[in-house]
Order: structure tokens, then sequence, then C-alpha cells
């Protein structure tokens, strides 16, 4: 048994009356002025204990556990899914990390803190313009140590170095990781996704310094001394159907990866998120906003919330797959993949949109095929008619041909399809009562659809688009069989999330930090750049700062 | 509900409740099949498998009996039982009926449930491809039409119309026998037809009013169009190569005007035209090449350079391009 396991450890109230909140921040529940009888820790039973409790092993997760046992933390991370990696593992790899590391240096790129600085608070640029500029500085101030710490878990890199990452100045601030070796634990074999590496290694490193992972934990509660005041003292995770309670001595970490699959948090910033929209990283990773709802169910306090619908980054898109469930950009979930199974099809990949035409669920068109901007996204979720479906703009479909099938190269059947989010018909008219999904909740009308494909075609034959303007409309759609592929955007980045200082602790609605509690990644607010490059700065900045932290004794 | 009492031997009788399981939908296609599941229940839990479960047309017949062959929970079903709808359009009603029984020494009532189900003609709708578009003006060219039925139905040898804008007849046709491929029940045919001698767009309808089947269809239309051009006066040589390298491109779509074509391997696509003014657009996934308007009074052959657009960065989503990936600002 290590230091840390223990058996069932009631923390009665005779004990915590005489546990020693010895200083620094866990003092505020005392300063609060908090009667321990009130504290909700009453009465547990801890499971387990240990410095730092970690909640999600995705990559904020990962480097927070990381960075904690570095300063000599005993840590436990929680994970709900049956393998570790959030988000990261199905991500690309490209992590945006600059501010004069030492790969920059090798490669003779001239970046600096300050520089980064510049970047995400721009004020001509709406991902920057809204940035918690305190967050912004103390993200471009640990940039390059956040990198060299990556090289010293392990984290390998491929020779490439591009632009971006919010590099005004187009430093190279994006390197990629190489990709995990063993086909057998990727998410997503054969299609680059080298973020695998990143959080393997991660992985691989906590393990080796002692970090216990347990998966198939979900977290229910965050355990704080009173619902609204005093420190945060462990939370409860759910795991077999049982509870289990686990104790933070120095700090509780939330990474959750972010609240895009939690649809009633997300309609707290855009009301037309219904049900109804894919998610990027799904079905792997849950994108639960368990750290934000959790969270704030002890008072904690949303922040720059603008972030989250300034129409820049990721925060939805184009699908790139149609067909299936799940059809974000460069993200194919293959037959061999673990999550197969979940996924149930590849999706048919679209190589030229002058293929297809997209139609809403009454089967009318809503705007040019090729754009895949923000004016795209808003049509598609515009008010579609349904007076029993006010927002939201229900499900999407790409119509196409037989015609289309050959130029494509598409093989329009399982697994390539998923006959929940694929059909297809003799004539348009069959095509549209074929069509049965979850989502569709009225039939498509065939008379409607077969009028749109017919003015749509009168388009290609004239050259001129005149209801949406796509740009020399190539093909008809006239040869049978036709077919409907699911093509409903999907939901990627949450570019805002928890109020947190420079240290990662999460602040209240009042103002005041919350003892005990840390976030990063895409659970947290305040800077809205996508992916890798926050994840790792807030996980390590809060590990460090957790790990350093004194410790409650009982 | 309450028992009755038999007025014979003063036994008690139980009530039965029937109710549907699997109800059909309330309107289906004549002649097809309707399908139902039967629950009858008893309010004392009575086990009545074994009783047998009518149901009857309104003159009386028996359409179709099913037995009590499962129980649990108190209550009795049967397994799925089949009938077929009438053939004739309109509103029909079927008494689902379960005769007074006795079962484990136990009367029970006899018990009736009312269904009714609305028939409707099977809908038929149409395809039409292979248009040709531009059509020089007064040539013949031909076209494909398919039609099929909701519910599959044969359709060999039913005729289609075609008409032109005053709805005057201009074609018909008779539908083949083997659907077309990819398809359970689109049976098709190929239709000639002569272009206008007018210049300019034109459409035509599809009319398709199926006689003679046993069930009863819908009509269906359907509508497409064309260009009608005047004849060719020359040729217009378009040749696609890659900006920088030279090589060819193939496959490319060439669209001049209202014309299209493909490029070939040696990435040469040729257009006949009459004199006149084009636009002159190429377009190929993975390439881009600039329109220009060409001013075509002979012979003409252009060079088309088509510029590789470099590979769309799988990551781009990821990076904070500030010129880039934003509509608004």
């Amino acid at each position: 048994m290590s230091k840390d396991e223990e058996g069932p450890n009631p923390v009665s109230r005779r004990r915590f009356l005489t546990s020693t909140v010895t200083q620094g921040t866990a003092g505020l529940a005392m300063a609060a002025g908090l009667r321990p009888a009130e504290a909700e820790g009453a009465g547990l039973k801890w499971d387990r204990t240990a410095d730092v409790v970690v909640v999600g092993a995705g990559v904020s997760g990962l480097a927070c556990a990381c960075a904690a046992s570095d300063v000599g933390a005993s840590v436990i991370m929680i994970e709900e899914n049956f393998d570790i990696g959030g988000r990261g593992i199905m991500s690309g790899g490209s992590i945006q990390l600059g501010g004069g590391h030492s790969l920059q240096k090798k490669y003779g790129t001239v970046d600096s803190a300050d520089m980064i600085f510049a970047d995400w608070t721009r004020h001509d640029h709406p991902a920057s313009r809204y940035s918690d500029r305190d967050i912004v500085r103390k993200f471009a101030d640990e940039n390059a140590a956040t990198f060299e710490f990556l090289l010293a878990h392990g984290v390998q890199f491929t020779g490439r170095e591009e632009p971006g990452g919010g590099a005004s100045t187009n430093a190279g601030r994006t390197y990629q990781t190489v990709e995990w070796h063993i086909p057998s634990q990727l998410v997503a074999p054969h299609r680059g996704r080298n973020g695998s590496g990143l959080v393997r290694r991660l992985e691989e490193s906590a393990r080796k310094a002692g970090v216990e992972i347990l998966l198939k934990h979900s977290m229910t509660k965050i355990i704080r001394e009173s619902p609204l005041a005093g420190r945060v003292l462990g939370v409860t995770a759910k795991h077999m159907g049982k509870d289990v309670n686990l104790r933070a001595r120095k700090g509780v970490f939330v990474g959750t990866g972010g609240n895009s699959g939690n649809v009633n948090f997300r309609r707290t910033f855009d009301p037309r998120l219904t049900e109804e929209y894919q998610q990027a990283c799904a079905p792997y990773a849950r994108q639960s906003g368990d750290a934000e709802v959790q969270s704030m169910a002890i008072g904690a306090s949303l922040w720059s919330t603008a972030l989250q619908t300034s129409q820049s980054g990721a925060a939805i898109t184009k699908t790139a797959h149609i067909g299936c469930q799940w059809g974000y950009g460069q993200l194919v979930i293959e037959t061999d993949s673990p999550i197969f199974n979940l996924a149930r099809a590849t999706g048919l990949t679209v190589a030229n949109w002058q293929d297809v035409i997209m139609v809403n669920q009454t089967g009318r068109r809503f705007w040019n095929e090729l754009d895949g901007s923000y004016n795209f996204i808003a049509a598609a979720m515009a008010y579609c008619g349904d007076p029993d479906k006010l927002n939201g703009g229900g499900p999407i479909w790409a119509i196409f041909d037989a015609d289309a099938v050959v130029r494509e190269r598409w093989n329009p059947k399982p697994p390539n399809v998923d006959p929940l989010y694929f059909a297809s018909g003799a004539t348009l008219k069959e095509l549209a009562a074929n069509i049965k999904n979850p989502y569709q909740k009225r039939p498509m009308p065939g008379a409607v659809l077969q009028e749109t494909v017919e003015r749509y075609n009168s388009f290609v034959t004239s050259g001129v688009d005149t209801d949406f303007k796509k740009p020399k409309p190539m093909y008809k759609i006239e040869k049978p069989p036709f077919y409907a592929a699911w093509s409903t955007p999907i939901l990627h980045d949450s570019l805002t999330g928890l109020r947190v200082n420079t240290d990662q602790q999460v602040i209240d609605i009042f103002g005041k930090v919350i003892p005990g509690l840390y976030t990063g990644g895409e659970s947290m607010g305040g800077l809205a750049q996508h992916g890798l490059g926050r994840d790792l700065v807030s996980g390590r900045l809060a590990g460090l700062h957790a790990g350093k932290s004194p410790s409650i004794t009982v | 509900m309450s028992d009755r009492v038999e007025r014979g031997d003063g036994r008690r009788i139980h009530p039965v409740h029937l109710t549907l399981v699997l109800a059909p939908e309330p309107e289906v296609d004549a002649g097809t099949n309707i399908v139902l599941k039967i629950r009858a229940g008893c309010p004392h839990g009575c086990d009545l498998r074994g009783e047998i479960v009518n149901v009857v047309a309104s003159g009386s017949a028996v359409v179709v009996s099913a037995q009590l062959s499962q129980f649990g929970g108190g209550v009795n079903e049967t397994d799925e039982c089949v009938f077929g709808a009438p053939d004739e359009v309109g509103d029909h009603v079927w008494m689902v009926v379960l005769p007074a029984c006795e079962a484990g020494g136990l009367l029970h009532d006899e018990a009736s449930l009312s269904i009714l189900v609305k028939t409707r003609p099977h809908e038929t709708s149409l395809a039409v491809w292979d248009v040709p578009t531009p059509v020089v003006v007064g040539h013949s060219f031909r076209i494909h039409v398919g039609a099929t039925c909701s519910v599959g139905c044969d359709l060999n040898g039913r005729e289609i119309l075609i008409c032109d804008e005053s709805s005057a007849i201009v074609a018909r046709a008779a539908l083949a026998g083997t659907p077309w491929e990819g398809t359970r029940a689109l049976y098709w045919t190929t239709v000639n037809l002569t272009a206008p001698w007018n210049e300019g767009a034109a459409s035509r309808s599809v009319r398709f009013a199926p006689t003679g089947l046993r069930l009863p269809h819908d009509a269906a239309s359907a509508r497409f169009g064309f260009e009608t051009v005047r004849p060719p006066q020359c040729s217009v040589t378009i040749k696609i190569a890659q900006k920088d390298t030279g090589t060819p491109v193939d496959d490319a779509q060439v669209r001049l005007g209202v014309y299209f074509a493909c490029s070939d391997s040696s990435g040469l696509a040729r257009i006949a035209v009459p004199y006149g003014t084009y636009s002159l657009d190429v377009l190929k996934t993975g390439y881009e090449a600039a329109s220009r308007l060409l001013d075509v009074r002979s012979d003409l052959a252009v060079d088309v350079e088509a510029t590789v657009i470099p590979p769309e960065n799988p990551d781009a989503y990821w990076l904070f391009d500030p010129d880039k990936k934003t509509s608004s600002t």
C-alpha cells in the first residue's frame, strides 16, 4: 500500500475540529469565519487521499499531474473514460508554444514572451480583443518554460516548425509532437493524430513519477467545506456505480475538456446550440462541462464569455465527413479504432463541395455550399420554420446523386455511412421519405426537396446561383440513386470557461479565490487560444501552485 | 371496471379490456399489410392464453385470428398478426373481438376494440437524368426518365409523358421492365426529344399518371431544364497546364458560358461554339485558375495556367491566423 492508499477514513467532526490549516490559501476558510461543523466534508468517508487530485486525464490534467509531481506532491488522477488522453489523443498534436524556447533557438526563430502577449491582446482581432490580459501575461511568460517542461517529460517533436499560434509576426510558434508508436494505444489510428504522442509521453512520465491514474472514475461532485464557502477538500467520483471520495491535501484540479458536449451548459453562450450538433472529439471525449458545472455549483464564476461567441477560431465548424454522426476535420474513426463501435461509420470525406447541395430539415437550401465561414454556420442554425423547434437549425443534409459518388470515389455503404445518419432513394421524393433520424423531428417534404433540386439544377444550366451565389455551380443532381448524408455543423472549442487567477486558482462569483480548486485547458476562461498550448501552460501552472501549496493535515 | 353477474347460475363474469401493443398507422398505402399486436387484460390478472382474438371486417368476415400466446404481469398478448389493407382508397373499420370465454374455471366477458385506418393511393415519384445542356436549336437529344412507387409496385409498361412550357405533349414513352441499378423499383426508359427553335433557357415537365394497375396510384410530375444554342461556328481548344511545371491537368471541368467540357490526359478540352463572348472557367479540386472572358470570332486556342493550391493544413483550425479562417472582425 502506498503512502496515500488507505482504507475508509471517516472525517469525523472531532477530527475535523482538530485539523490544522497551516497557512496560505487554506486559511481563507478559517478567515471567513466558517464553523467547521458546517463543513461539508464532515462525516464523509475518504476512500483515497493525495496531495493533488486531478480530474480529467487530458492534456491540461496530465500537465498538472506531471508538474505537481515535479515539486514533490503525490497525485491521484481520475478519468471517466476507459483510457487517458481526452481530446488531446484525438488531436493533430500541433503545440503552440513559443517565447524563445530551445527549439525556436535551434531554428533561429526570434520570439519572446512580450511578442506572445502582444499577439494575444490584439485589439484588431476578435480572438484576442476579449482576452483577460492578466491571464495572457502569465501565459506568455510561461510559454518557453512549458515547452522545456515537455522536453523534460519525454515529449518528442517532429522537425517541423510552422507559423501560427497567434503569431502576428508570423514567428514559428507551432511544433508537432511525434505520434505514439504503439498502434493499439491510439484512438484514431492511421490518421496522423500526433497528439497521441503528447498525452502518452506525459502519461508515461506521470506514471513513472508515481501518479496513480484511476480510469472509469467520473467526478460527480466537488467537496467544499460548506456549499459556497471554505476550502475545497476533494471530489466524489462514480466508479462502477459506487461513490468514491478522494481527498486532496493541497488542491483539486478540474480539467474536463470544455463544455461543447453539454447541451444545457453550452446554450449559456449561444441558445442556438441545441441537441443536434456534432462534437469534434466525440464519441471519445465527452466535453461534458463537468468542471464548469461542478465548480459553479460551489460558487465559481465564468469569465470572458465574449470569447465564446466572438465568431473567430473554431468554436463551431462545417463538417468534413458526411453520412456519419461525428465528422470533424481530419479526424476519422477507422474500423480498427477501439471506439468504432461508438462512431459506427467512418463517413464520406468531401473533396469538393460542388458535388453536393446542403439542405435543412425542410428540404431547402440555405447558403452557398462552398462557404465554410461563420456566415454559413449562422445560416445552418437559422430558424427553419418548425414551430416546435425555435432554437437551433435542426439537421443539415448533404444531397447528392450517383454521379457525385463516382466523382468523389465514395462507397456510400456501411461502414462508410451510418444508416441512422444517411439515406438513399430512387427519386428525391423517395429519398426524403427515407430520412429517418433522431433529430429529424418532422418528415422532410419530398416535394420541397424535389423543387429545391430542380431549381439548383437550373442554376447549373445557367451558371448562376441566383439564390445563394454559389460560384459557378458545376454539377446537376439528377442521376439516381440519390443520397442524403448528415452534415450538421460541429461544435469544437470551448473558448472560455471558469474564471481563474494567474495561478489557475478558480475564482468565485464574488471575485474571491476558492481555496484548493484549480482549473485549466478548455475549462478555464480568459484566453481563447485553441488547444494544446493553453492546456499545457495552464495545467502546468496549476500543478506547480497546487503542488507547492501547504497541506491540510488532519 | 367491475365484474358482471351471470343471471343463470349467479357466477361472476370478469371483464376483459383490449388494447393494441402494436397499432397500425392512421394512414397506410392501399393493399399493403397491416400489422397488429393485441393485448388482453383482465383486472384479476387471469391467464387467458390459448383464447383466440379475431379481427373482423365491416362485413363480418374474419380477416385474421391470433391466439393469446404470451402471459406476463397479469396481461395476455398475441404474437404479431398481419392482414391486408383493402385495395380501395378510403376509411376502413375493423373490430378486434375476443369472444366470451372460460379460463381457469372463471367466466370472462366478450371484449372488443375498433380500429380505424385510412388507405391512400400509392405515391409515385420521378427522376430525370442525363439531360444534355446546351442543345443546338431544333436538334434531337435523349434523356432518361424513371418512375417509382412508394410500395415498389411493378411499373413496367406504364406510360410517361413529356410536355413543353405550354403543357403540350411533346413525347411519350413506356417504362421498361428492369429497375435502374442501385434502386429497388425505379422503372425507367429513354426518351427522344427535339430542342425548340428559340435560343435560351427551355424547360420541360414529365408527367406520370399510371393507369391499369391493380392498386390506386397518385400521379407525379417533375421538371427539367436545358439551354438551347445556335449551331457552332468555330472551335475553342483549351489547354490546361500546371503553372510553373507546365504539366497537363486532366479531368478539369471547363465551363465556357453555358458549355461544359472536361480536359483529357493532355490537358485539352475542345468546345464547339457559335461566335460570341463567353466566360471561361476551369475548375478542379486542388487547383485554382483565373476566370476570363473570351471573344470568339474564329477557331481559338487558349492556354490556362492552373495553380496548385497547397494542401490545407490539417490543423488550420488549431492556429490563430489573423488573416484567415474568420468571417468577421
